[in-house]
């Protein structure tokens, strides 16, 4: 018996654990601006600081202005990058949690699970900037509606993306060398 | 990918019963698992260890020759 077996316990905690990351990004970036808008709240619109106009900022850094008065159309605009994002994050925990159901059955390796694990490498890669780039178009949409265009929006594309889609694209190598071994494996008695 | 194929050929049977002797005997003898010793004699192995083939040939007295020839094209 294999004492470092995940028991039922382990397993539930481990899949909790990947679906709450698309569950609370849900809340913070799908249900909580809808829930504003119910209570028609002013509209939070995050900008990147030095596009603008603040000069002493640091890249990255992004300032929220609150804009009274905005209609269904740029509220339903401004969830446009939300929903991009989760769908990429559920995408991406449906992938983990598939990879991790057959680690946990002790048949990690095989072909699907090298595709699963390029594929969340993909994914990891693309999505910060696809997002990235929604959230711009979608702010320069809001804000020229409101007659806001003076001001200008930034792209701020993180780096995480590239560095844990790069660790899972080495990841999904290994496991294709793993299916390789695993398959010269079978049939030695 | 389909397994590679063989024409390698396990007289495992023809042996044990020359000697009567079980599957199970020769797998408590050689400590390999009557599934593995199974999958050997059915021809459905596609590699042998050289300590599996030298505590086989032992048990049962013979060469590597006698348990494993290749079949005719």
């Amino acid at each position: 018996m294999n004492e470092a077996r995940l028991d039922r316990t382990d397993r539930w905690a481990t899949f909790g654990a990947v679906a709450a990351v698309p569950l609370a990004a849900a809340l913070v970036l799908l249900v909580l601006p809808t829930w504003r808008w119910a209570q028609d709240r002013p509209l939070r619109v995050a900008l990147d600081a030095r596009a603008a106009g603040a000069e002493d900022a640091v890249p990255g850094e992004r300032v929220v202005v609150q804009v009274r008065g905005a209609g269904g159309l740029e509220r339903l605009v401004d969830l446009v990058p939300g929903l991009v994002g989760v769908i990429a994050l559920t995408g991406g925990a449906w992938l983990a949690v598939a990879v991790l159901r057959d680690v946990m059955r002790d048949r990690p390796f095989g072909e699907t699970n090298t595709r699963r694990l390029r594929l969340l490498a993909g994914l990891l890669i693309a999505a910060p900037v696809v997002v990235a780039y929604v959230r711009m178009v979608a702010e320069q949409i809001v804000l020229h509606r409101l007659e806001l265009s003076q001001v200008g929006s930034g792209v701020d594309i993180p780096l995480w993306g590239l560095v844990s889609g790069l660790a899972c694209a080495a990841l999904a190598q290994a496991f294709a060398v793993g299916t390789r071994l695993r398959r010269d494996a079978e049939g030695l008695v | 990918m389909p397994p590679e194929e063989h024409r390698v050929a396990c007289h495992l049977d023809e042996l044990l019963e020359a000697r009567g002797m079980t599957l199970a005997a020769l797998a408590d003898v050689v400590g390999v698992t009557v599934v593995n010793l199974s999958v050997l004699k059915n021809d459905r192995a596609r590699a042998i260890r050289f300590s599996t083939l030298t505590a086989i040939c032992e048990a049962l007295d013979c060469t590597p020759g006698e348990l494993l020839t290749v079949r005719a094209p």
